[in-house]
């Protein structure tokens, strides 16, 4: 019986990927809240959307770019599955080309993104945390003798770290590639060839 | 190119080209749409005309309105301060602190007030009642350095209070009503 190889990272990858992704609608990557849930901003890559008063809304340029990345997602989990199944294969190399890098830059540029967002606020005068609680102070109130403060909380959620997650296994299964995909030996070349010859006494 | 790879390009170029292609189609008639959704836009021109329930809640979100005059008893120093809010809401709001200082016509500070912790459920009517004492020797002092009259202009001062983790700091509410002084 002839033994089929998989790429167990590249699988792993796979439903990593699709885990994050499914987490991901529930929990977002990174969420930000003004005082008791008065204002809130759940950041992701997946499904972003504001909260204030209790009410959320979404933009629908920002829905339409968590759709490109919901529908991106599927593709390279579904795909880094078929690769893991068929590393041998002749047209493997696309497939895992097309799965392992996407993970990694949607998590780079989310972090990217959002440390930007987070330096431009900090330019303004709002100091808010990346991870934590802090009290911001709205810039300009204290002029016109009004101070308006609130405690600011940020924190990055599950979906986040099994982004990184999934994005490492990618990498991983790429390195891990070569390994698999290295043509095998078979028992026939393997064996040292017998001298035959007859022995002259 | 393989057909493999081919594939692959033509599924990334779907995936990036049909939710783009698809969100200006919907908002074809409306471009600013696409970053202005309408809750955005009815907050920003200040009127509840964005047709959802959010626009109208903000909308009718009025500042607390004074009911009643304010009451003074001079023989006890009590004050209270009676007005009505009413939470347009879906949420419940709480107020989990708010005290401010009495001060007279000229700055002279005559006692304190504050109300209790409050929630109010969402589209409820409630009175809040700020109650304090205020030092009925320094209202009847003030009070005669002003000819004796029988009515004493108060502002609030350092006005405080705390709205859903929201702490908001007034340095001066003037002119909030008057007392009678004796």
């Amino acid at each position: 019986m002839m033994n089929r190889r998989i790429n167990w990272l590249g699988l792993a990858a796979g439903i990593t990927t699709l885990i994050m992704l499914a987490v991901s609608f529930y929990l977002p990557w990174w969420q930000l809240t003004i005082g008791e849930n008065l204002f809130k901003i759940n950041a992701s890559p997946v499904y972003t959307n504001f909260g204030l008063f209790g009410a959320q809304f979404t933009i629908p340029l920002i829905w339409a770019l968590n759709l490109i990345t919901i529908l991106t997602f599927t593709a390279c989990g579904v795909v880094m599955l078929l690769y893991s199944l068929l590393p041998t294969e002749p047209y493997a190399k696309e497939l895992l080309g097309f799965s392992y890098r996407k993970p990694l830059y949607t998590v780079v540029s989310f972090a990217v993104v959002l440390i930007i967002i987070i330096l431009v606020a900090g330019h303004f005068g709002l100091n808010i945390p990346l991870m934590g609680s802090a009290t911001v102070t709205l810039p300009g109130t204290s002029s016109m003798g009004v101070t308006i403060s609130a405690l600011v909380s940020g924190n990055f959620q599950l979906s986040f770290w099994l982004a990184i997650i999934a994005a490492a296994l990618c990498i991983a299964a790429r390195l891990y590639h070569s390994h698999v995909a290295k043509p095998s030996i078979t028992p026939e070349t393997a064996v040292t060839p017998v001298n035959t010859a007859p022995i002259n006494a | 190119m393989n057909k493999v790879k081919f594939a692959l390009t033509l599924l990334s170029i779907a995936i990036i080209v049909g939710p783009i292609a698809g969100l200006l189609y919907v908002y074809r008639d409306n471009v600013v749409g696409i970053v202005l959704p309408p809750q955005v836009k009815s907050l920003l021109s200040g009127n509840g005309s964005g047709g959802s329930q959010f626009s109208q809640d903000l909308s009718n979100f009025n500042s607390p309105q004074s009911g009643e005059q304010l009451q003074y008893n001079p023989d006890t120093g009590a004050i209270s301060y009676p007005f009505n809010f009413t939470n347009p809401l879906t949420t419940q709001i709480s107020f989990d602190q708010m005290s401010a200082e009495v001060v007279g016509g000229n700055g002279v500070p005559l006692g304190n007030v504050s109300i209790p912790a409050t929630t109010i459920a969402p589209g409820a009517n409630v009175i809040i009642n700020a109650t304090g004492n205020l030092n009925e020797n320094t209202v009847s002092q003030l009070a005669a350095q002003n000819s004796g009259a029988s009515k004493l202009n108060i502002s609030l001062e350092n006005v405080n209070f705390d709205v859903g983790g929201v702490k908001v700091h007034i340095n001066q509410i003037s002119n909030v009503g008057s007392i009678p002084t004796g």
